[in-house]
Formats: C-alpha cells, structure tokens, sequence
C-alpha cells in the first residue's frame, strides 16, 4: 500500500512537471507569421507588346508583396520553403527571394537572390533571435500564351527551424 | 453494527476502484503527452503557408500590318487582252490568342454595307497563316459586307511582330466583266477583320 502511495505521488509530480513543460514549450517556441499574399490575373495588359506579341515571360511582385515575422527565440534559425501544387501549370516556376531585413535584435543573412521554390525543402534564409517584417518578393517565370486560360494554384510552406 | 461496516467496506472500495481508475487515466494521458513534449522540445519549429494564385485570361486581338498599296489595272501588253487582276501582298494579320484547351478562333473578313468594287470587278481576299496554332486558310473569298472566314482553327499562339509575321494578306482586283470597267473609277473600302471565338 505504502509503494502505491509512492507511485501515486511520483506521477502526480511527473504529470506536473510535463504539463509546466509543455507550457513553457508552447508559450517560448519559435513561431513563424506570414503576412500577405500574392495573386495576380495574367492578361491582355500583359502583352509584350502590340497584338501579335506574346505575353511577358515573367511576372514580378512587389518587393513587400509578403511578410515574415519571426517571433519567440533568442536561438539561431534557418527559414525554409517549399511549395504544394494544387493546380499549377509544370511551364509555371516560382521564385522568392528577401527584399529587406526587417527589424528586431537578431540577425539575418541569406535569400537576396531569387531562389526557385520547388516541391522539396530548401533552406530560404538564416538568422538569429527575433525579427519582424522581413519583405519578401516573388517572381513568375514560364508565362506564355501557351498556358491555357484558368486559374492556378500553389501553396507555400515556411518552416523556421532552430539549431 | 456489522451492517454500517459491511457498507463503509463497500464505500471504501469503490474509492479505491475510483483511485485506480485515475491513475490509469492520468498514465495514459502522461504515455500520450511525453512523446509530444519531448519531440516539441527537441525539434523547437513552426510552420506556415500561404497561397499564390494566378488567374490566366483569354485574350483574342488582331492587328494588320498597314494598307495594301493601291490596286490599279493597267493596259495589258497586247492589244485586244483582258487587262491582269491587279493584287498586292504586302500585309499580314498579327494575333495573339489565348484560348481554352480545346476551343479555336477564326479570323473573319468584311467590308461595310455602303463599300463596293469599282465597276466590273470585285475584290477578293486571301490570308495565308503560318499553320499550327495560327490556323490554317480557309481559301479565297470575295468581300462582301457578309464576315466570311479566312483563317479557321487558330488555337493559343501569338504571330509575332516581324514584318513579316502573321498571316500574309492577298487582295486581288479581280475583273469580272472588262465591259463593265470606267477609266478614272476610283474606290476606297474599308476591311475589317475581326478574331472571333468558334461556335
């Protein structure tokens, strides 16, 4: 009876201790906000010229079309991208890249040139502790008169990760 | 006396039936929670998405290169011969058209109800695409204030802005009746030709 008493006590401290972790873990864990999109319609304002010509190969957004705030650390982090089609042409290809630093008391490196967001993870930009407002841009490459009329559709994952 | 300790015997094991019970409970909810706490404190990353959309219109419009230069029937070389259809090449129709998979255009030609050909003739147009997705001839036809198609099938394409792109124009004064013919006649007609979606 008394080692029952025991048990009781030590997963009465355990759960206790895990449930404080937990909050803590969930009250000071990294988080990533992304604000803004961007959509654009393809058109005949788009042409490249008089009738006849074909449409500009590129879209370009602009250079704060997006967001990123990097909030809850004091640790080094990496930022990474990769994209889910969900209705996306294989002539479409999608670039981003950093416009800006944004503002806060860490530090922040990489992604100023334009990087092809691709099905699979890649690392986008580093950095250190917190920093918000990082200005984004995206580029559209791959547009033509070939691309039949519809609209297509791409989402994009941004994982901070610290190390 | 045996029976009021018979019932706190009965309330004291249900108890502990109750005790054990929430132990069980809060072992399982610690099975359930360790993983996820440990995993949350090993691996300290978030996510998030957003999506980029892009809305690709139809686009139908046409240009022509310029005017052909004026067609005039000269003498022929041999008296007693009809004169020859005067005709002029020199102009191209240039589109760009962005279709649905599947659907076509056609490039449709006409003059206004009041324009004529100088008497004893009548003009007549002949386009000559590239092929492919610029459509392919549908042949000569004699302009009337009726559109008539010139250029059937065009799919998405864009001519180009060369000189010499685009579907290549051929008007032809055609002489029907040499009797018929007024020196010093003179006329100007207006073609319009338009980019039109297939039924």
């Amino acid at each position: 009876m008394g080692g029952k008493e025991i048990k009781k006590g030590e997963l009465k401290i355990l759960f206790l201790i895990l449930l404080f972790f937990s909050m803590i873990s969930f009250i000071y864990a990294i988080r990533i906000r992304v604000t803004g999109q961007w959509s654009e319609i393809i058109d005949v304002n788009d042409l490249a010229g008089p009738p006849g010509s074909d449409l500009i190969p590129y879209q370009e957004s602009a250079i704060n079309q997006v967001l990123v705030d990097i909030n809850n650390t004091n640790l080094f982090w990496d930022v990474s991208v990769y994209k889910v089609d969900s209705f996306w042409p294989p002539a479409f290809r999608l670039y981003v890249r950093r416009t800006g630093n944004g503002t806060g008391p860490g530090n922040i490196s990489g992604g100023l040139n334009y990087l092809e967001i691709i099905d699979t993870e890649q690392i986008f930009f580093s950095g250190s502790r917190q920093r918000r407002g990082i200005p984004l841009q995206f580029r559209l490459e791959g547009v033509s008169v070939q691309i039949p009329p519809q609209v297509y559709t791409t989402t994009i994952i941004y994982t901070v990760t610290e190390r | 006396m045996f029976e009021k300790q018979f019932k706190l015997d009965i309330r004291a094991e249900e108890k502990l039936k109750k005790e054990v019970k929430m132990l069980r409970l809060k072992r399982a909810v610690l099975l359930f929670m360790a993983p996820l706490i440990t995993v949350s404190l090993l691996l300290a990353q978030d996510t998030a998405s957003q999506s980029v959309t892009m809305r690709v219109s139809e686009i139908c419009v046409i240009d022509v290169t310029g005017n052909p230069s004026i067609l005039v029937i000269l003498p022929p070389v041999n008296g007693g011969d009809v004169p020859a259809n005067p005709s002029d090449s020199s102009t191209y129709a240039q589109y760009t058209s962005v279709v649905a998979s599947g659907k076509t255009r056609s490039i449709t030609a006409q003059w206004a109800a009041g324009d004529s050909a100088p008497s004893g003739c009548e003009l007549q147009l002949q386009a000559q695409p590239a092929g492919g997705n610029h459509g392919t001839s549908a042949g000569t036809i004699t302009l009337s204030p009726t559109p008539q198609n010139i250029v059937t099938g065009i799919g998405s394409c864009a001519t180009g802005r060369g000189p010499s792109n685009g579907a290549r124009l051929t008007y032809t004064l055609v002489i029907t009746d040499v009797e018929s013919l007024v020196a010093g006649e003179e006329k100007t007609v207006t073609v319009t030709l338009t980019l039109t979606d297939d039924a």
